[in-house]
């Protein structure tokens, strides 16, 4: 079979969000939106830098890069580095040597652009692979820690169905599991019930504060590691993400002083509830936040990542149930920081960018909204 | 404890892995035949050579620890990255 790649344009929409019904869900409406937000709504990037192959007048493969705008070093350095995402090929078309193809074909267009480097934040394991093979290096694992609750009943429905005389019961636990498709159900009834606080001056919303997310992250700081710009153009942008649902706890007297965002997915709600976002001024609020959304969430299956939890907050995590995911194999189950030197073949042997080394684990400031896995 | 499986054996079953899950066009693999560079170990192929080296070198492997598209490039450079790695435990890029 013969290939030809090709940039993206937007003739190829509807055939893109066909082709990611194998990658983003099964709504192709869904996933136009959610190609028209990362790709074209983009604060950073103008025209959306996604690569296709194309056979026979089909978009069969599709990798892209979003924009992000990161800041590095005191003072701080504003950089923008393309994020290399969705890379999906249609499964006729595995296995015929499209892989490099189009991860050289991007990676080439952003060095073309002039970007130095390129990020991948959010690569799952087959991904991760692919781009080590093309000269990709990891930073570190994000090393997910998750706290199960009520995950039992899915297995124990099942279980009672197989049983004399106890499968009576198993459609009433269905019917429970049935509630919990819907991931804050829980801890919005909470919130209601409480006029929407759920714990003394922790509210629970729907929307971010835009302003006074900013206004907090501004006071609290930056240390020069490596992290995501989070002013107000990004916050107004990335939480209108259309694949995930959001629910922002904010803990306020006089003005914010800290929050926490969890993340859901609606059309897939057995990969759980995840902390995308935690910040507060002292590490008591951190615990605060971060009890609270145990306590009142009632969550099936909550995950954060531990690498990007300060350190004097691990121990709340931990004490709050939280155990690492995963623990055997990183090959099969680990997210990782992939970085891209966009000048191969000929990258520098110690990657840096703003002074930091890239490859260095403690260079970054990571938070799991930062890569779309949040 | 049982023995652990000789050079020769364990060719024939990367070689075997390879042919089930790699690209169909290839012929013959050789110990020095390309096999990242040449696109013939794809990502999902790669991903079962990545498992299949784990349970040969009986431990989880970081393979972002170091250069996988040198490192295994070949055959005959897998086998050397197994051996190496079940041989002497304090150098297992693992996590």
């Amino acid at each position: 079979m013969t290939y030809e790649i090709v940039r993206y344009e937007p003739a190829f929409r509807d055939q893109v969000a066909e082709l990611q019904r194998h990658l983003w869900g099964n709504d192709a409406t869904t996933n136009a939106a959610y190609l028209d937000w990362k790709y074209h709504q983009n604060p950073y990037l103008d025209d959306p830098l996604i690569y296709l192959a194309v056979h026979a007048g089909r978009v069969v493969a599709m990798r892209g890069m979003y924009g992000a705008l990161w800041e590095i070093g005191t003072p701080a350095e504003h950089v923008v580095v393309p994020c290399a995402d969705d890379f999906v090929i249609a499964p006729e078309h595995r296995n015929r040597g499209l892989v490099a193809q189009i991860m050289n074909a991007t990676i080439d267009r952003a060095a073309a652009e002039g970007y130095r480097f390129a990020f991948s934040l959010s690569a799952g394991p087959v991904t991760m692979m692919a781009s080590l093979a093309a000269g990709w290096r990891g930073v570190g694992p994000m090393r997910a820690v998750e706290r199960t609750g009520m995950g039992l009943l899915a297995r124990a429905s099942v279980r009672l169905r197989t049983l004399p005389l106890l499968w009576r019961y198993a459609d009433p636990l269905t019917r429970l599991q049935y509630r919990l498709k819907r991931p804050f159900a829980h801890l919005d009834r909470e919130a209601r019930r409480a006029g929407g606080s759920l714990a003394p001056r922790v509210q629970l919303e729907p929307m971010p504060r835009v302003d006074a997310m900013v206004d907090l992250v501004r006071r609290l700081g930056h240390d020069g590691r490596i992290r995501h710009v989070r002013d107000e153009r990004y916050l107004a942008w990335r939480y209108r993400n259309p694949l995930y649902e959001y629910r922002f706890l904010y803990r306020a007297a006089d003005r914010l002083e800290g929050y926490l965002v969890l993340r859901a997915d609606p059309k897939d709600p057995a990969r759980g509830v995840s902390v995308v976002d935690l910040e507060a001024t002292t590490p008591v609020l951190r615990e605060e936040l971060l009890r609270t959304a145990v306590k009142w969430g009632n969550f099936p299956q909550l995950t954060i990542w531990a690498a990007t939890v300060p350190i004097d907050t691990l121990a709340a995590v931990s004490g709050a149930g939280f155990v690492p995911v995963g623990a055997g194999s990183r090959t099969r189950l680990s997210l990782t920081i992939l970085v891209c030197d966009a000048r191969r073949p000929s990258p520098t042997p110690d990657m840096m960018l703003g002074g930091r080394r890239l490859l260095d684990p403690a260079a970054w400031d990571m938070r799991m909204v930062y890569s779309m896995a949040g | 404890m049982s023995a652990q499986p000789e050079r020769g054996e364990l060719r024939e079953q990367l070689r075997a892995l390879i042919a089930e899950f790699g690209r169909q066009e290839h012929g013959e693999i050789a110990d020095d035949t390309p096999l990242i560079s040449s696109a013939l170990l794809e990502s999902i192929t790669l991903l079962n050579v990545a498992l299949w080296v784990e349970e040969h070198v009986d431990a989880a492997v970081d393979v972002t620890s170091f250069d996988l598209a040198s490192e295994w490039e070949t055959v005959a450079r897998i086998l050397d990255f197994v051996e190496k790695h079940r041989r002497h435990d304090d150098a297992l890029p693992a996590s």
